[in-house]
């Protein structure tokens, strides 16, 4: 009985523990938000709402909070007695569960944003133009290198105002691959050592280009197929990240 | 369920370097045994096999009849105790609440107590602990979590000799409370040897020897006489070291003596002493060395 619920114990102790991590962060990035926004105020600049501003680096903090998990969680899971399987699932659920949490919390600050704008009848413009733009086809002028590092620090981002469900799914996929991500480099580093785990790197930038190409390219062609797309590449790198870890040797 | 261990022809390999070399051993559930063996002997390699940290080259380990490797059921009734240098910030209380929540056997009114005999603080951080401290913390956590089979791979490093006497009391009282498998790897053989019912020593890699405390230590003996009378009194036999100082002669000898070899000695004027295990450990290991 009681093994068969341990996964979901892994799930419940990651999911408090990252989102103790995950506390500060969004208290920092709150706070950071707010200045610019008091700045915008007073220069009569427009700005992004807190959904559009929390975006980029709620993906750049979940894919470090990926490495970081993946090379210190297990084995303190497998020194108390849990598989590596029951782990890997756990910390799935966790992340998700994250991503959930991060959205829902940047959603509540952008509502209550909104309110404080109408109720104060603030002179506020928000503006998410900029927010919203495809790494890939932004830079198609670009050269090669440009549009790597594009894609590399700028997520695809569709506004709520555009479509709020896209927008929802697109933020919650982005923050799970973007773990997945640092997770597969973690993993990778954790198994081969340092020299093999540089080669997880150069896959971790081939994925996020390809990433960012399954959502830009994808969404002028269908919005469902980069919905469907990037569910395959996230079962695929979870995939990849169980292959490596399912059988790996603990350090002590 | 019975927890026997059963390991056959088990080898390990790190690259090339062979750290276990086709071990065969069966322990059976509920007793202590003393895993002994000199630095690089393969203890711990074989000890993170038992706890599933890897998966052997070749060979087989079965506990409880089941392969422990990836299986929920056996790995959460192991616990492998080892000193790590702790970097976590969780506090004390914390730290303990893992092992209730994973280990199916936690006793949480036993964690309080040895958590107060330890003299630990529930609410200091992990890290902040001192090196004693950290092993007493660990050790509360092996003895608690109550796992058919616990091992301890020297536990015992930094705590104070007053502390390890606890550990050790603690150990034996709730060993007779709850028998179960318990598993303990030490260089500190003489301050330990009484735990132990049975014992293995392994040196460079194989099982040099297994067998229960009474008769492993039954087998060795000093024969301290004349050196001449010595020598021609023990030919024959597994010598494993010798001593002399002028005419007098001290040799080591491993395997039973018999009650008729026993009379003869007395009639030479031999004197038999008793070994302990640590001379015995130190005499094994040292002559596999001279045999290279």
């Amino acid at each position: 009985m009681n093994r068969r619920k341990n996964y979901l114990k892994v799930a419940s102790d990651l999911f408090f523990v990252q989102g103790r991590w995950t506390k500060w962060f969004l208290v920092i990035i709150t706070l950071v938000y707010i200045k610019q926004a008091v700045f915008a105020l007073l220069n009569n600049n427009p700005e992004e709402d807190f959904y559009a501003f929390s975006f980029v680096s709620s993906n750049i903090y979940m894919f470090v909070i990926g490495i970081i998990a993946a090379c210190v969680m297990l084995s303190y899971y497998v020194r108390n007695g849990v598989t590596r399987r029951d782990y890997f699932k756990g910390a799935l659920l966790a992340v998700i569960g994250l991503s959930l949490a991060i959205i829902a919390y940047s959603l509540v600050i952008t509502g209550l944003e909104r309110l404080i704008i109408k109720l104060g009848n603030l002179p506020l413009i928000i503006d998410n133009k900029a927010a919203e733009l495809f790494a890939w086809t932004d830079y198609d002028e670009g050269v090669l290198v440009a549009k790597i590092i594009g894609a590399l620090v700028i997520s695809p981002f569709i506004d709520l105002e555009s479509n709020w469900l896209v927008s929802l799914v697109l933020a919650c996929l982005n923050f799970v691959a973007s773990y997945l991500i640092g997770w597969l480099i973690g993993a990778g580093y954790y198994r081969f050592g340092w020299l093999w785990g540089f080669g997880f790197i150069g896959t971790a930038i081939v994925l996020m280009v390809l990433w960012d190409y399954i959502w830009s390219i994808g969404f002028e062609i269908s919005q469902i197929g980069s919905i469907l797309g990037s569910v395959v590449f996230i079962v695929l790198v979870s995939g990849l990240i169980y292959t490596i870890t399912s059988r790996v040797a603990i350090r002590l | 369920m019975t927890y026997d261990i059963e390991i056959k022809n088990l080898t390990l390999k790190y690259g090339n370097f062979e750290a276990l070399k086709d071990i065969n051993l069966k322990l059976p559930e509920g007793k202590i045994y003393g895993l002994i063996g000199r630095n690089g002997a393969g203890k711990t390699s074989l000890l993170s096999l038992l706890a599933s940290f890897r998966e052997p080259t070749a060979g087989s380990i079965r506990i409880a009849g089941e392969n422990p490797f990836e299986n929920p059921e056996i790995m959460q009734n192991v616990v492998f105790i080892y000193h790590r240098d702790y970097k976590e910030e969780d506090k004390v209380k914390r730290f303990l609440d893992v092992a209730r929540r994973f280990r199916p056997n936690y006793d949480v009114e036993y964690a309080k107590y040895l958590v107060k005999k330890f003299k630990l603080d529930w609410h200091k951080p992990v890290n902040k602990l001192s090196k004693g401290m950290q092993s007493a913390l660990d050790v509360t956590m092996g003895l608690a979590s109550r796992a058919p089979i616990t091992i301890f791979d020297e536990a015992y490093l930094g705590m104070d000799a007053p502390t390890r006497e606890t550990f050790y009391q603690e150990l034996l009282e709730d060993h007779r409370k709850y028998p179960r498998t318990i598993i303990l790897s030490t260089h500190l053989v003489a301050e330990m040897e009484y735990l132990f019912e049975e014992i293995i020593i392994l040196d460079q890699g194989k099982v040099l020897l297994q067998g229960d405390y009474e008769s492993l230590v039954s087998k060795g003996a000093s024969v301290i006489g004349a050196a001449a009378t010595v020598d021609a009194f023990v030919a024959g036999m597994k010598k494993l070291g010798e001593k002399r100082l002028g005419n007098t002669k001290a040799a080591i000898i491993f395997g039973e003596l018999n009650e008729e070899k026993r009379r003869e000695a007395g009639r030479l004027g031999l004197e038999i002493g008793k070994m302990t295990l640590q001379e015995l450990f130190i005499y094994l290991t040292k002559g596999e060395e001279n045999n290279e």
